[in-house]
């Protein structure tokens, strides 16, 4: 098991390697690369290069380093960096004061011994699929320049696609980590609903916003994964538990995972690529059963409704004074969304429970549901329609139809990056959701480990 | 719910929640509106078991 990430990291522990000269080789691929993708917002250089200085200190002292020392990342620009504006995308934030201090997933990443390279670019306040910003410009996705990266995580998917930063962190309320994941082609983790601390993130939608860690092998997001753990009281939705280490757990559990097909509403809505996607994760998973979740699709509209009503209302004074600052692509479902009758959301909020039970059952006699992540690959830029099952659809609100229903209910995920090669599109990846029981995020990245090692998902290098 | 129900519902709605859009901006809000709840529309009138009911967390 190993990755860029954990890599790096083990160069710099044994002294192959200075964190410093990782930190220049990654600002001299930022630069020279990202001008074609688009995906930082700003470079940290400086404090970079302290965090960088600061390990290689603790080595000479002849300190044990953490697990991911001198390892280099990057963060959607929604999460506070101490000194930075929290730009959350929005044009409307530039003149915000900086932040104070660093969110708490970037201060346990830098505990972790990680070096935070920049900001990275994403849908305004993250309410898109498709990271086409009309302030800080489109992400570009790495696999074909002329596609969209994905949203609203773009920056964070292509910037580990490129090439440019090993591990990144985003946001996912209704698929921002598994849509850009699925179109950029590399592994993407949506933890339970509860598992990891927002603080110091600009909000979205209070009751379906996750965070969570992209990479380019799964065990490089588990030990991601596993340096963002811990319980946190300053966020009242994240979870008393402990923490549950995965990526020992990995390479220790030898118990068969139980695999399924989710049909249903998943193939509905799955184009031919989707489709052929999961039919190469099922066949290297051995999963021979095709299992439904009924709910699907209320699910799909409960998360669309309280997404619409909360983030509205999350901005509703600001739309109101500054109506004109807003993403053009977005401004008029936020309004529209602050005029949500509460009745509806309520009503939601109940089809969320039902809907939980009914896929609870599910894992009765399941470890992990394998389903599509996006319904089609990376469309080109600017495309607003998509053709879907025989209907036109806004490519905007619609490519995160399939995750959707899975955040809805909080279950954990793992985005694993698949090769369909097929159509028109065969140069593109489409990656599938590995979808596990509640708090069960290390049957989700097992299930990502054996695809891997089986060849059936890859994040290729460029 | 009509068209005229769904317009009417709006620009009640944004004038209630402080707005002054121009035209165009409150027509294509209707155009979203309407959207939401074609969509909502899949169980907003649904009697469901008062053990779905929930509350936002609160721990104070």
């Amino acid at each position: 098991m190993n990755g860029p990430a954990l890599e790096i990291a083990h160069l710099v522990r044994s002294g192959q390697r200075s964190a410093m000269a990782v930190l220049q080789a990654t600002l001299a691929r930022v630069r020279e690369r990202d001008p074609r993708y688009n995906c930082f917002t700003a470079v940290t250089e400086a404090r970079a290069r302290q965090e960088a200085a600061a390990i290689d200190a603790r080595r000479a002292r002849g300190e044990a380093l953490p697990p991911l020392a001198g390892v280099p990342y990057a963060v959607k620009n929604l999460f506070d960096i101490a000194d930075e504006v929290t730009l959350a995308g929005g044009r409307v934030n530039a003149a915000n004061p900086p932040a104070r201090r660093d969110a708490r997933l970037v201060e346990r990443m830098r505990d972790a011994g990680a070096v935070l390279v920049g900001a990275l670019n994403m849908d305004e306040h993250a309410y898109g699929f498709t990271t086409e910003n009309s302030h800080y410009g489109a992400c570009r996705n790495p696999r074909d320049p002329s596609r969209i990266a994905g949203g609203s995580s773009g920056g964070s998917a292509a910037a580990v696609a490129g090439g440019l930063v090993p591990l990144t962190l985003g946001s996912d309320t209704n698929g921002s980590i598994r849509v850009p994941a699925s179109l950029c082609g590399v592994f993407g983790l949506k933890p339970t609903y509860g598992r990891l601390p927002r603080t110091g993130s600009f909000p979205f939608v209070g009751s379906l916003d996750h965070l969570g860690p992209f990479a380019a092998s799964a065990a490089d997001l588990a030990a991601a994964y596993d340096a963002l753990q811990g319980q946190d009281p300053d966020d009242v939705a994240c979870a008393q538990r402990p923490i549950e280490p995965v990526l020992s757990a990995l390479a220790d559990e030898a118990r068969p995972l139980r695999a399924a097909v989710l049909g249903g509403y998943f193939t509905e809505w799955a184009g031919p690529q989707a489709r052929r996607a999961v039919d190469i994760a099922a066949r290297a998973l051995g999963a021979d059963a095709c299992v439904e979740l009924h709910g699907a699709a209320q699910a799909r509209s409960a998360a669309f409704v309280i997404t619409a009503a909360e983030g509205g209302a999350l901005h509703r004074r600001r739309l109101v004074t500054h109506y004109d600052y807003y993403e053009p692509h977005s401004r008029d479902r936020l309004v529209a969304g602050s005029l949500v009758p509460a009745a509806w959301t309520q009503q939601a909020q109940r089809i969320r429970h039902r809907v939980y039970r009914e896929a609870l059952a599910l894992f009765e006699d399941y470890d992990v549901l394998i389903a599509p992540a996006t319904p089609v690959p990376a469309t080109p830029i600017g495309a607003d329609w998509l053709e879907l099952a025989g209907r036109q659809l806004p490519t905007r609100a619609s490519m995160g139809i399939l995750t959707q229903p899975v955040s809805c209910i909080g279950l954990p995920v793992c985005t694993a990056p698949v090769w369909p090669r097929a159509g028109q599109d065969d140069h593109l990846p489409l990656g599938v959701q590995l979808i596990g029981a509640p708090w069960r995020e290390t049957d989700c990245l097992r299930a990502a480990l054996v695809l891997e090692q089986a060849g059936a998902a890859q994040a290729l290098p460029l | 719910m009509t068209q005229e129900t769904i317009d009417q519902y709006v620009r009640s709605a944004l004038a209630l929640a402080g707005y002054a859009l121009r035209e165009p901006a409150a027509a294509e809000v209707a155009r979203q509106f309407s959207r939401i709840h074609e969509i909502a529309s899949s169980f907003v009138d649904e009697p469901l078991s008062a053990d779905l009911e929930s509350a936002s967390v609160f721990r104070p």
